[in-house]
């Protein structure tokens, strides 16, 4: 595939070609507008980097930065292609607040259908053209995470034995590690890389979950935020109001701020995006260590 | 390098442990086939609330297993739960064609035929 970018002159650069595919009546053209006040800052080169691999199956791709539009030209499967360069903007450049509506930043235009239009909007831009490219401020955004008030319940019972179980943790030479997630493919992973050092636990929903904790009173919970009706977000709750020093660390594909925010309100320890690195959870680890004041002799020793 | 997957992280998480990655890849073939089946379902009965969950859960085991694009599809669809269910089907068309070469590539790095007949 042949990728080339324009970023000097680029509305009249984009002119001069929708009048060739026009005078021409060339076919296979398809054209991309994405608004940049819809995306999170970026450099030209990082954008033409991530998108990149979305226009691999176009037989000729060429990007054209402007102010605040950027245009994508390409010759090849229309809706494939397009469907891939949007997914890739979507998942790269979109600002959490167009999260619910997406669609607006990145719009199909096809160039011969649409020609008048387009070259008067791009004959508009040109006499409208600012003296210095701005790149758009961030700015923040709308929480969706659910709400704040979600706490699981447990029995007296349970509690005088989560209590019970807590005196043996200074016992333990190693952390014991409660895993809570609904994705066996993600629980296989992380019990995987740990059951070898540590004594895991693994769970597949939030009341399984808690009830394991408070069994086990575990000194490192991983939590995932979707785990069906409750939430990972209500289990962090519970287990932060029982146990305030409890060490719980959320895993999650939900890395927007929104959920980050709700993740930070109920003190978490951590908060690792999916997909993680090994050094990350094993950091996380070490971060629990040195909490517990165990050094890393004494863990390697035991 | 392949632009379907990319093993290396999944590698480093496994130690390189060809029995453990034989039974993720199943895995996860089991569990994308089932999130794909159901998103399918969803657009015929306008579930958005199916749709939505499957394409996360899609997404979060594409981006764990480092099949990358397919992950980046599924965020798409999962952004797109709103949309009316004839762009969702198109969308399908272009996650599942991307399934498809992940599948294969998985298939292909299986080192037994025996493990390689899993994922017929």
């Amino acid at each position: 595939m042949n990728l080339s970018t324009v970023t000097i002159n680029a509305e009249k650069a984009l002119l001069s070609l929708l009048i060739t595919i026009h005078d021409d009546k060339r076919e296979g053209w398809n054209l991309a507008k994405i608004t940049t006040s819809c995306l999170l800052p970026f450099s030209t080169d990082e954008f033409v980097q991530k998108i990149s691999l979305s226009l691999n199956n176009a037989v000729l791709a060429k990007i054209f930065f402007m102010h605040d539009e950027i245009w994508v030209a390409w010759q090849g499967n229309t809706k494939s292609i397009f469907m891939r360069l949007q997914s890739s903007v979507f998942f790269f450049f979109l600002k959490p607040e167009f999260e619910s509506f997406p669609q607006e930043a990145v719009i199909y235009v096809q160039p011969l259908l649409n020609m008048t239009k387009m070259c008067a909007h791009l004959r508009t831009k040109l006499m409208q053209k600012p003296a210095a490219a701005t790149v758009p401020a961030f700015s923040l955004h709308t929480y969706e995470a659910g709400t704040a008030d979600d706490v699981l319940s447990y029995t007296q019972a349970q509690a005088e034995e989560f209590h019970t179980a807590c005196q043996q943790r200074e016992e333990r030479a190693r952390p014991h590690i409660l895993i809570v997630e609904d994705q066996l493919f993600a629980r296989k992973i992380l019990f995987e890389m740990l059951k070898n050092i540590y004594t895991v636990d693994v769970m597949s929903n939030a009341h399984d979950g808690l009830a394991s904790y408070l069994d086990k009173a575990h000194d490192i919970v991983f939590l995932d935020i979707e785990l069906g009706q409750a939430s990972g977000h209500a289990l962090a709750r519970t287990i932060k109001q029982l146990d305030r020093y409890a060490f719980v660390v959320m895993v999650t594909g939900h890395a927007s701020k929104g959920h980050k925010h709700l993740a930070d309100e109920n003190h978490v320890s951590d908060f690792i995006p999916k997909p993680y690195t090994k050094d990350k959870i094993f950091q996380c680890i070490a971060h629990f260590d040195a909490r517990a004041g165990r050094t890393k002799a004494m863990v390697d020793s035991a | 390098v392949s632009e379907h997957i990319n093993f290396d992280n999944l590698r480093e998480m496994t130690d390189g442990d060809a029995q453990v990655e034989q039974e993720l890849f199943q895995v996860f073939i089991d569990t994308a086939e089932e999130c794909l089946d159901l998103m399918r379902s969803s657009c015929e009965s306008d579930d958005r609330e199916i749709w939505r969950t499957q394409a996360h859960a899609l997404k979060g085991i594409s981006l764990n297993l480092g099949a990358e694009p397919l992950g980046i599809l599924c965020h798409h669809a999962q952004l797109s739960f709103n949309s009316p269910p004839s762009d969702k089907v198109e969308l399908l068309k272009v996650i599942v064609a991307e399934y498809n070469n992940v599948k294969a590539e998985l298939r292909e790095s299986c080192p037994s035929d025996q493990a390689s007949s899993q994922f017929r």
